[in-house]
């Protein structure tokens, strides 16, 4: 039988230099071979200015994407409580966490391009350190086209996985960050020092004539990252509305001129909605309990309120709202100043059918139960006989079809 | 200043700077942190965030790229070199990337997925004929800069 031979590894010595000697005289061919990729444009200065343009959009993406998190699941600590003010706040941050996303993908498509022959860097690492760093490179690349997919995907309401978007898109989103953060801090270097080197640098062979040159690779960046905002960004902002040919929104299309995400007949409200017999409760920590018709809750004092609505996905649109202030009926019904309340949708199913309002957002002027959008009653589909409406919220809290306030203290 | 940063222009490939520093260590425990804070996340919410599932969307987004459309996208440039005359060569190659990333982000508002019959807010369009509006016009704007670019290069050359 045959000795086993020894590793020759002696005790300190990096494994990955070790090998990495070994494979050296080993390499392979095909896209291995040296010049493999002859394009001048494969090049650190590009990488090093599309990186960092990629990196503060996800940065961007990110922030945005933890306050659209903390409206929906707010945590008890005063200072992270969404404010009612400024009442267009979260349609900022929504519209921009969705136009950041999407000019990313054009973004990330270049970035890589650049850099793919690195992909085949032989030997794949030379030590221990170059190993680390670029075992973060394959989930870098992985999440981030999955974060850009699964967001762009869920704009449309296209669900071809099973996981849930929402929950899975905001862990990946850490994980994402996470693996950015370990990129950054290896290329910060090379990177402070490839952005002080002018894209064509003096006595430097100049690209051959008619070739694209670098400057030229990052304006056709900057034109696709321009077209697919331009034909997509209306769908939230609304002066390029004309121009959103490819946005999966509108922002004036829809019943009363208004999109809507969940209809009455997919939350299976369209009989219930309708029933005569319908009343709305105040109910819960409350010394008078209220039950009131609509033409009782009509009768009460109206108010008016010019709010937008905001989709996490990304299309908002601004509507005039008339109806009782919520402050007022809590009022009526003698519930503590301090109280929060619950307001619970008829729909029976969907995560939805309720939101929670803070004190704040309770006792403030502009949030009202609407009966009326841009002077006409609720369509079924924004939520007939009543809905909700408050400042700085996401279009989901803004329960439809509202049969209950439930005040809790 | 080291010796590699004194070394003379080479393509990103021979160039990659091994990671060091205050920079590297610092990213390296403040983004593996970060990392396992959204691993865990995930772990925790199994139910709804599938990790069976997720990986195959994960692991099937690098392949995606790095085995097909990358190669894709590489081979095209390389065809475009071939039958493609040098004077317009640059501009097509601009004008075809943009197109290509306009009809990309494209694919699930045609695919219309998510359409509603009792919802006619969403997807609201006819998205065929829109994305082919959109990228007529975005290669007629292209070839028109090529074109003026190529005929302006004839004129200095030939004068």
């Amino acid at each position: 039988m045959a000795r086993r031979p020894r590793l020759p590894l002696k005790p300190g010595q990096d494994p990955v230099a070790f090998v990495a000697k070994r494979l050296e005289h080993r390499r392979p061919g095909g896209p291995f071979r040296e010049g493999a990729f002859s394009s001048r444009l494969h090049d650190e200065r590009l990488a090093a200015r599309l990186g960092l343009a990629l990196g503060i959009a996800f940065l961007t993406c990110f922030a945005t994407g933890l306050v659209s998190h903390f409206a929906q699941h707010p945590l008890d600590v005063g200072f992270l409580s969404t404010p009612a003010a400024p009442s267009w706040l979260y349609r900022i941050t929504q519209g921009v966490h969705v136009a950041t996303g999407m000019a990313s993908i054009p973004l990330l498509l270049f970035k890589l391009w650049t850099v793919y022959p690195l992909l085949f860097t032989w030997p794949p690492a030379r030590d221990v350190k170059q190993a680390t760093e670029r075992a973060f490179v394959a989930p870098l690349v992985a999440l981030s086209i999955f974060q850009l997919f699964s967001g762009l995907a869920n704009t449309t309401r296209w669900y071809p996985w099973e996981f849930n978007f929402t929950v899975t898109h905001f862990w990946s989103g850490w994980m994402l960050i996470g693996v950015l953060f370990v990129h950054v801090g290896a290329k910060w270097h090379q990177t402070r020092r490839t952005l002080r080197t002018p894209l064509q640098q003096t006595g430097e062979p100049a690209a051959p004539e008619h070739a694209l040159t670098r400057r030229g690779l990052l304006w056709t960046a900057a034109a696709a990252v321009g077209a697919v905002t331009i034909t997509t960004v209306g769908q939230t902002f609304r002066p390029a509305k004309n121009l959103a040919a490819l946005a999966p929104r509108v922002p004036d299309v829809g019943p009363q001129g208004v999109p809507i995400n969940r209809t009455a007949g997919g939350a299976g409200v369209l009989k219930s909605a309708r029933d005569a017999a319908w009343r709305l409760r105040i109910e819960g920590a409350v010394p008078r309990p209220l039950e009131l018709s609509l033409d009782e809750l009509r009768a009460l004092p109206q108010h008016e309120a010019e709010l937008p609505i905001t989709c996490v996905e990304g299309w908002s649109a601004r509507a005039h709202w008339r109806g009782v202030r919520v402050r007022d009926l809590l009022e009526r019904a003698g519930a503590p100043a301090g109280a929060e309340v619950v307001v619970r949708s008829m729909q029976t199913r969907g995560s939805y059918r309720s939101s929670e309002l803070n004190t704040i957002v309770a006792r403030h002027d502009d949030t009202l139960l609407a009966l009326e959008i841009n002077g006409e009653t609720l369509h079924i589909d924004h939520g007939f006989p009543c809905r909700l409406i408050a400042p700085n919220r996401p279009g989901v809290l803004l329960t439809k079809w509202v049969t209950a306030l439930e005040v809790r203290t | 200043m080291s010796a590699r940063e004194l070394a003379p222009e080479s393509s990103a490939a021979d160039s990659e700077e091994a990671p060091s520093g205050a920079p590297w260590r610092i990213g390296l425990i403040v983004g593996a942190t970060i990392f396992a804070i959204g691993l865990v996340g995930l772990a925790q919410n199994a139910r709804q965030t599938r990790p069976g599932n997720w990986l195959e969307y994960v692991a099937g987004a690098l392949i995606a790229h790095d085995a097909l459309l990358a190669p894709a996208v590489l081979a095209g440039g390389f065809l475009l070199t071939r039958l493609v005359p040098a004077a317009i060569r640059s501009g097509l190659q601009a004008t075809l990337a943009v197109c290509s990333a306009v009809a990309l982000i494209s694919v699930p508002v045609l695919k219309a997925a998510g359409r509603q019959p009792d919802n006619p807010s969403l997807l609201p369009h006819d998205y065929g004929t829109n994305l082919a509006i959109v990228l007529a016009l975005v290669f007629a704007a292209g070839m028109l800069l090529t074109l003026g670019r190529a005929a302006r290069a004839r004129r200095t050359s030939g004068s």
